[in-house]
């Protein structure tokens, strides 16, 4: 895990909704991480390009696309960023139905879809787990 | 069951209508209980009945044509639901739905359109609280586009509370969404910011309001401007 800064693990968080993306840094800085901030794609893969931008975890939530479009999104950027398979990539999915509200669902290795229900500690739940077992497999 | 007189005090606007006025207007009122989520009228339907919430509330909903709407204003115990009619407009412009369970005293549009138009105080307290309505809605308006979501999420809860009368309420989650114009996700991302800054608790749609003073320095300029449009309704009257 990145200790550059400390001990504070580094998310790398993609926002396109502009309403979301201030209280969402907000609570992220508050549980002690250290968030590094995207816009969209292109802004993204500017950013990691060169491979001097470090991050524990991807933090993907686009507005008006798919899951699969998202998930994409965050694995181009992984790559791009020469961050290895094992970095948590997390995507928040614009729309999707009440029945899976509350739910993370893990698509594939570290792949994760985390929908968002009522309880506001969920997001905060997972990415603690995430990062505390790609910590442990770092050791 | 408390009487429609007993109930006559817990609504602003009848508590200040003067005694023969109210007298008048009490054998045409019934006493109702209104359900969480029971819409009274929506578009395109005419407005067959109006309400003068007790302790109920009830929110007007603008919706667009894919379904996605957002909260615009709503009434409580300071006014009339349905006050469209008395501006001549018959048809249902908006959704008014119930979003504080509660009870109301209910009237036929006839018999309200009757008692409006003989004048006195009826007449100004209800044009009164419609230009009230008016500002909470244009407010409204320019609180969406202008304030962070955090912001109007403070102010909406202040409303509430104001309304409620107290500071633990419900509201559903896809409510609160509509609430404040946004997706569903991004209800429990702004609650826990204002939780984690000691305002609120906020889980599975159960609010509670922990630092009101906290609340109000939070909010925008829209909640005081608001609230005294409200507060200033019926002030200089000596109820019979």
């Amino acid at each position: 895990m990145n200790t550059e800064q400390g001990n504070q693990p580094t998310i790398f968080l993609i926002e396109e909704d502009d309403e979301t993306r201030r209280p969402l840094v907000h609570n992220l800085r508050r549980e002690g991480y250290r968030v590094l901030v995207s816009t969209d794609e292109e802004d993204a893969l500017e950013r990691v390009s060169g491979g001097h931008v470090h991050a524990d975890l991807v933090l993907v939530n686009l507005v008006g696309k798919s899951v699969d479009e998202a998930l994409s999104v965050g694995r181009r950027v992984r790559n791009h960023a020469k961050y290895d398979g094992h970095t948590p990539l997390v995507v928040m999915p614009e729309k999707y139905n009440k029945d899976v509200e509350g739910t993370d669902v893990n698509v594939e290795g570290n792949d994760w879809i985390h929908y968002l229900g009522e309880e506001p500690d969920q997001l905060q739940n997972l990415l603690s787990r995430l990062l505390q077992r790609a910590g442990e497999n770092e050791q | 069951m408390a009487t429609t007189s007993e109930q006559r005090s817990k609504n602003r606007l009848l508590a200040a209508l003067p005694r023969e006025e109210y007298d008048k207007l009490e054998p045409n009122l019934e006493r109702v209980s209104l359900s969480l989520g029971e819409i009274l009228f929506e578009p395109p339907d005419p407005i067959r009945k109006a309400y003068f919430p007790t302790s109920s509330i009830i929110s007007f909903m603008a919706e667009l044509p894919n379904g996605d709407s957002v909260e615009v204003g709503l009434a409580g115990k300071e006014g009339l639901v349905g006050v469209d009619v008395i501006l001549g407009i018959d048809k249902a412009s908006k959704v008014a739905m119930v979003q504080g369970a509660g009870d109301a005293l209910k009237i036929a549009v006839p018999a309200l359109k009757e008692a409006f138009n003989h004048g006195g105080k009826l007449q100004q307290y209800l044009l009164q609280f419609t230009h009230a309505l008016m500002s909470q809605i244009s407010t409204s308006v320019l609180c969406n586009v202008r304030h962070h979501i955090d912001v109007r999420l403070a102010r909406w809860l202040l409303m509430y509370c104001d309304g409620f009368g107290a500071e633990e309420f419900y509201l559903t989650h896809e409510f609160t969404a509509n609430l404040l114009g946004v997706r569903r996700a991004s209800i429990s991302v702004v609650a826990k910011q204002l939780q984690d800054e000691g305002l609120i608790t906020y889980n599975r749609g159960h609010f509670r309001v922990l630092n009101r003073e906290g609340l109000e320095a939070k909010t925008c300029e829209c909640y005081p401007v608001v609230k005294e449009e409200f507060d200033s309704l019926y002030r200089d009257t000596t109820p019979g």
